[in-house]
């Protein structure tokens, strides 16, 4: 089974907050092989901005957050182009009514037919109906 | 050393292997032998990852246990724009 992550996915991994166990319980399950793991490229943006944010607010020093940065580079992520994507993000995101960033996960769940995972209820929502698959993070086991 | 035979090699596939060693300028079982090495680096890396990202994991959670939940912050920037 391919799961598509989404950047809410990452950032339980990298830092301790509420499901980060089922967060690390899914990088461990790819990592021993039991499950595939990609991305759009978008992510790796997206996991830079969020650590910025907890580095602006004071809540991690900036060097622990190049280093986890860093550490999640080295994870090596399968990543795609968006460049292909892009055109299902936007007609996603207009019909179902969320961002073209949430738009570029979305698509390539379609895409390729895996499941796309995320952390956040209200684009779980917004996908039903979608034909996107998608699980909650919290209802990971 | 062990050795390796690979059967039915899909043609294309084939073709792509022979166009990325002569690209290398390698021979093709170099080309093998160095996609095999580079899959072996990626694994040990991922590893490694994974035992330094607990750790840091670990001591933000010590020194900074008051992190903002993750979907919040995406959801800021990608409902900015």
């Amino acid at each position: 089974m391919t799961f598509i992550l989404d950047a809410s996915v990452v950032g339980k991994y990298l830092v301790s907050e509420a499901d980060s166990d089922k967060a690390r319980a899914l990088i461990l399950d790819w990592e021993r092989g039991k499950t595939d793991v990609k991305a759009p490229e978008i992510l790796v943006a997206e996991v830079a901005s969020l650590l910025r944010k907890r580095v602006l607010r004071r809540l991690i020093p900036p060097l622990w957050a190049m280093e986890l940065f860093q550490r999640f580079e080295d994870l090596r992520v399968p990543l795609e182009r968006i460049e292909g994507l892009a055109g299902a993000a936007l007609a996603l995101s207009l019909k179902y009514h969320h961002s073209v960033y949430d738009g570029l996960y979305a698509a390539m769940a379609f895409r390729t037919g895996a499941e796309l995972i995320t952390a956040d209820e209200k684009l779980c929502t917004a996908l039903q109906g979608s034909g996107v698959l998608v699980r909650l993070l919290s209802d990971w086991n | 050393m062990p050795n390796l035979t690979v059967r039915n090699i899909p043609r294309k596939e084939y073709a792509a292997l022979r166009k990325d060693a002569e690209r290398s300028g390698r021979s093709l079982n170099s080309e093998l032998l160095a996609m095999i090495h580079e899959r072996s680096e990626t694994r040990r890396r991922r590893r490694a990852a994974i035992r330094q990202i607990d750790r840091l994991r670990e001591q933000i959670a010590r020194q900074f246990p008051d992190q903002p939940d993750s979907v919040v912050l995406i959801r800021e920037d990608r409902e900015s724009h």
